[in-house]
């Protein structure tokens, strides 16, 4: 057999293809791969030599070769292209925001027709989100909201030691975990352990024809695979965040003890009057809008996932990025936005 | 509206388009009442498509689907949802649901239909579950199965029960027997032939399996390329000189199954 690298050989065929008058006789040849094809076409330089005997068997894949264009050229590079590649991204994005719209739209249909349908409300699949997506959670929460906790105080400690403003300690992790670190924490969580998991069950539904199959059925995707998982994650986030907040201010309690002598009693006692009830009102609806929030995004991903695995992959890295993006864009504009009206 | 003579299910022009590619073209079809119509095709010919046109699964491009007399994209609510009940449908990978036991499976339009209409106690849905397994040759205990702990030939069956469960009067099965023993798959042919004589329903039924098309079909449609190459009886469609139906009743399998039948 001809091995692809053997160059010599190649020359010599070639230079033997450069006379016209030579005859190119196959008939001989028992076994031609279309390697071995594509090798003696190229000596050939893409093209049947005039005197050229093959067996029948064989000359069809010589037949095959001279039908079709052997070098596919790449298109060509344009100084625009990083431009217009970026322009295509930006309406991609934009499409992806214009579907998740609808997508809301649809949502709010399919609630207004459970309110009319009450049996049609997809109570079990509701409950299974909030099981599957806080209770089993909690385990994570709890170890990240005690290290968060412990780790902040910890930081800080020295620098109140300094000041000797010790008790400061309570105000300071209070507020920054009910307002901020708590639904950041969290969000950011459960964008990675339950946003991605949403997005590949609805995309791996598509693909098996399981969304085709409720649908023959007469049974709604929204209404039965996103409405639970928009419902449940913003019932069960509220109070993810309530117990991310819980598990890292008994983190910063820990330190303080250690570290800054301010106790658990002292903790109970100037804790209502450092942390007023506006923010753990503030935490807890950042908690309701993520849960609801991330739940769309996720669905939204899983349902335009075409039926194939490449897309379903893709669209789980979307997802999570950005629902990322989403979770960071929305803290900080909420932070901006409530100081700004005086609730900072 | 409907009457002892019309067509269940019909198909006007329909046009199908994947981007710049007709996938479907020019099908005018009709599936009767009371008749079992066979659709033929290469792999690739369309006969998916044209299925989960007929369910209104997608848009046409052009053209337009009629079930009883509706629209399948009616945008009445009560309409959609009363086609629903009316037909079965057996996708051709199954598509059992795989977060549901194959209990929970084959109750799932029941389910829907009990939001809808009410009626059905849990005893009755038990009941009507385990009817139909049997129906389908399988025993009650693989009820508490998940999908995935099933070999490719009980899934079918299972997506079969499923889509008797209804007792629906149009059924729409897209390739039943693949994937069957030649037994199973005769065995198949004898249920639909059973349902089909007692409970008066009219089937379309994708298949490549010559035998089924043989024993059960009414009518033969044989779709080549997007286009309808023909609608018939099977001595008619048979005797066409067309390079596909050449191929696909006079090879060595299908000349068999006919001469058996006297064709
Ligand atoms: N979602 C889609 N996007 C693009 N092309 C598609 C899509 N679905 C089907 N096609 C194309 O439509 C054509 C018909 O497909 P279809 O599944 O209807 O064939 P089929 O007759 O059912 O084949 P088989 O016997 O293998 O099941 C194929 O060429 C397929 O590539
Ligand atoms: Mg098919």
């Amino acid at each position: 057999m001809l091995g692809r690298t053997d160059r010599k050989f190649f020359r010599r065929l070639r230079a033997m293809a450069e006379n016209p008058n030579n005859t190119w006789d196959l008939t001989a040849v028992d076994a031609l791969d279309s390697a071995g094809a594509v090798f003696l076409w190229r000596a050939w330089d893409g093209s049947k030599p005039k005197a050229f005997q093959v067996s029948d068997e064989h000359r069809v894949l010589f037949d095959h070769l001279e039908h079709i264009d052997l070098v596919v050229s790449p298109p060509e590079y344009h100084w625009l292209a990083p431009l217009q590649a970026l322009g295509a991204w930006l309406v991609d994005i934009a499409l992806q925001i214009a579907g998740m719209l609808l997508l809301a739209g649809q949502l709010v249909i399919d609630t207004l027709y459970c309110l009319r349908h009450p049996r049609a409300l997809p109570l079990h699949e509701i409950s299974a989100t909030v099981y599957r997506a806080g209770v089993q959670a909690l385990p994570l929460l709890t170890f990240v909201g005690l290290i968060t906790g412990v780790v902040l105080t910890d930081q800080i400690a020295g620098e109140l030691v300094q000041f000797g403003q010790s008790t400061a300690v309570v105000g300071a992790v209070g507020l920054g975990f009910l307002r901020e670190l708590g639904p950041f924490v969290a969000g950011i969580i459960i964008v990675g352990r339950s946003g991605s998991s949403f997005t590949a069950e609805i995309a791996a539904m598509r693909m098996t024809g399981e969304i085709d199959a409720l649908k023959a059925f007469g049974c709604s995707p929204t209404l039965r695979l996103v409405l639970p998982k928009v419902l449940g994650l913003a019932l069960a986030m509220p109070l993810l965040v309530v117990w991310t907040n819980f598990c890292g201010i008994i983190g910063a309690i820990l330190v303080s003890t250690a570290k800054l002598n301010v106790t658990y009693g002292m903790w109970l006692v100037m804790f209502p009057d450092a942390v007023p009830w506006s923010d753990f009102i503030i935490g807890f609806g950042k908690g309701i809008l993520f849960g609801g929030l991330i739940g769309l995004v996720a669905s939204y991903y899983g349902l335009s996932a075409a039926s194939n695995t490449q897309s379903l992959t893709m669209n789980t890295t979307r997802s999570v990025v950005f629902n990322l993006a989403m979770v960071l864009t929305l803290d900080g504009i909420l932070g901006v936005v409530m100081s700004g009206v005086g609730l900072g | 509206m409907e009457n002892a003579t019309d067509a269940v299910v019909e198909v006007r022009d329909l046009g199908v388009r994947f981007g710049s590619q007709w996938v479907l073209e020019h099908i005018d079809l009709d599936l009767k009442r009371g008749e079992i119509l066979s659709l033929v095709g290469a792999s690739g010919s369309g006969k998916t498509t044209l299925m989960r046109q007929i369910i209104g699964l997608s848009r046409p491009s052009q053209g337009s689907v009629h079930v009883l007399g509706h629209s399948v994209h009616d945008d009445d609510h009560e309409v959609a949802r009363m086609l629903r009940a009316r037909w079965g449908v057996l996708f051709q990978h199954s598509a059992l649901f795989s977060a549901l036991t194959v209990f929970e499976n084959i109750a799932f339009p029941l389910r829907e239909l009990e939001k809808r209409r009410g009626g059905l106690s849990e005893t009755d849905i038990h009941a009507l579950v385990i009817l139909k397994l049997e129906m389908v040759g399988l025993k009650g205990d693989i009820a508490w199965l998940m999908p995935a702990e099933l070999s490719g030939g009980m899934a079918k069956r299972v997506a079969l029960a499923r889509a008797l469960v209804l007792d629906a009067d149009i059924l729409l099965l897209d390739e039943p027997t693949s994937g069957l023993d030649p037994d199973s798959a005769s065995e198949f042919d004898q249920l639909l032939g059973e349902l089909h004589a007692t409970l008066n329903l009219s089937a379309l039924v994708v298949t490549h399996d010559i035998n089924t098309l043989a024993a059960l079909s009414d009518r033969v449609a044989v779709v080549d390329s997007g286009r309808l190459l023909t609608v018939g009886s099977l001595q008619d469609v048979v005797d066409i000189d067309n390079p596909f139906i050449e191929r696909f009743f006079h090879g060595s399998r299908g000349a068999a199954a006919l001469q058996q039948r006297g064709l």
